[in-house]
């Protein structure tokens, strides 16, 4: 049987031609067909792997393992086993074998001390400036205490109401100071709490008067009575200038003005006539009333102490040029605390 | 990490961090810059920062923040060519460790990052690995044939000395 090969099938013996496996009539026939093409002649150089040749430096090849292996200790895995020593990966005994070698082998000694100066030291003088700008604020809101907030909003109150010409009058009436001697009326408004029991007793205190105007007597008449508190033990008063004498000054026999003293009308400048007055007589004092109970009260509910306030209307001038006999100002007391402000009157 | 853990993690490791950048940079005003970065990164996530763990957190911010820095920068170095420094002074009174900063700088930044955490920060190969995003094999690696390159540097220096 004749085997026919052309350009159209050679190739399915090309490769059994190239690896001796054919024979017989079909290497005859191929050999034949391949002298009539010589284009289609392959190169017949066998193809082959070139074998790859290791390239892993040995003491990298080392630094992957594990632990060192001093069985391979020599003159190329030296800079191995010096790093493993100054990387903490010897023993002592290890450490003690390498140096054994080195004192056997004097020549890499000093590769040992090289190999001790590649510790990085930082230098501490490089230090970063701006660490405060990097921090975030870390504070909490304090909450202030109530007693301390209210104290706060009492004099912010006190000072706006300082700024401003007039106060309204008290609601419940003005409080009229006692002439000297005057006995206190019965209908004299009285505070009273939601039985109708009166929370305070009208009382009397006398003062002295430092320059010599005579006594004054100071009715309560508005007194109030703090929680927990004995109001007749309080010093109320209801009029500026009209403090009782502490303890101190009526013992001491010289008594000490608590403001300054009004001088002799007319023999001072105008503006001194705006000080503030101690030694008025009553009959002459303006009237001072509280225009904010409510918050007064209220306050002194929440502060657990004894809060006053009280204005005056400032001095007016008639049509006619002279003014009226009253003199503006406030008087603030929460707790021991006592503020107040005096215009004089004309 | 709270506010003030934030604030006493400025205190504790803002230095080493700046120390860290400049050995990189070679640059304090761009280190300044990578240090500003890195607080400001890790204050985005830090109520997801336990205290604990604030250093590394850092260090691995840091090194990221580095990385982007440098590739900007575009920086090459290796050890080969490098200038000897004190080789016209007196070779026997040169600062080590001057000679030293001078050879780190012309590390490969993966080898230069890894010296720096283990001899700066004292880091065990496991946490440069988790810092670097290496595996400790990689990072042995690298430390080794740093180590060499500075010892080959020094030995040279003395040979031309």
């Amino acid at each position: 049987m004749s085997i026919h090969i052309d350009r159209l099938n050679y190739e399915e013996y090309y490769l059994d031609y190239l690896e001796g496996n054919l024979s017989g009539d079909v290497l005859a026939a191929f050999e034949a067909f391949l002298e009539a093409n010589p284009d289609v002649v392959i190169d017949d150089e066998p193809a082959t792997l070139l074998p790859t040749e290791e390239h892993l430096d040995p003491v990298i090849k080392l630094a992957l393992k594990q632990t060192p292996d001093l069985s391979q200790l020599s003159a190329e895995t030296l800079d191995y086993f010096l790093i493993s020593r100054q990387e903490g990966l010897l023993t002592d005994q290890q450490s003690s074998q390498l140096d054994h070698w080195l004192e056997a082998n004097i020549q890499y000694r000093n590769d040992a001390r090289l190999m001790q100066l590649t510790k990085l030291t930082p230098a501490f003088s490089d230090v970063y400036t701006w660490k405060n700008k990097l921090k975030r604020p870390a504070g909490r809101i304090i909450p202030l205490p109530l007693w301390l907030g209210s104290a706060a909003a009492a004099a912010g109150l006190a000072f706006f109401l300082l700024l401003s010409d007039g106060t309204p009058e008290n609601p419940a009436g003005p409080v009229k100071p006692l002439a000297h001697n005057e006995a206190p009326k019965d209908h004299d408004p009285i505070r009273r709490d939601g039985n109708g029991t009166a929370d305070t007793a009208p009382s009397t205190t006398e003062t002295v008067d430092p320059a010599g105007a005579g006594i004054h007597r100071v009715t309560n008449y508005q007194g109030r009575a703090s929680r927990g508190v004995d109001v007749e033990s309080m010093p109320n008063v209801d009029q500026l200038a009209m403090r009782p004498l502490s303890k101190i000054e009526r013992n001491s026999g010289n008594l000490v003005p608590l403001h300054i003293e009004k001088a002799a009308a007319g023999n001072l400048p105008t503006a001194l006539n705006e000080l503030a007055i101690v030694s008025t007589p009553v009959s002459k004092q303006p009237d001072m009333a509280n225009p904010i109970v409510p918050i007064t009260e209220r306050l002194s509910a929440a502060l657990n102490t004894d809060v006053d306030f009280r204005t005056a209307k400032a001095a007016k001038r008639t049509a006619k040029g002279s003014s009226e006999a009253k003199g503006g100002g406030f008087y603030l007391k929460i707790g021991k605390f006592e503020i107040s402000h005096r215009s004089a009157s004309r | 990490m709270n506010a003030n853990e934030y604030n006493k993690a400025v205190d504790q490791y803002a230095d080493n961090i700046f120390r860290f950048v400049v050995k990189h940079t070679r640059n304090k005003m761009l280190a300044d810059d990578v240090v500003q970065e890195t607080f400001a990164k890790v204050w985005e996530k830090h109520e997801e920062v336990a205290a604990e763990k604030v250093k590394s957190y850092l260090f691995t911010t840091a090194y990221h923040c580095l990385i982007n820095t440098m590739k900007k920068e575009a920086r090459s170095g290796s050890i080969e060519g490098i200038e000897r420094a004190g080789h016209s002074d007196n070779p026997h009174l040169f600062d080590i460790q001057k000679v030293l900063h001078e050879a780190l700088a012309r590390l490969p930044e993966v080898q230069k990052t890894v010296v720096l955490l283990r001899d700066y920060e004292g880091y065990h190969y496991d946490e440069i690995a988790s810092i670097t995003g290496l595996n400790e094999s990689q990072v042995k690696v690298y430390i080794f044939r740093a180590r060499q390159a500075l010892k080959t540097y020094l030995k040279d220096l003395e040979l031309v000395a």
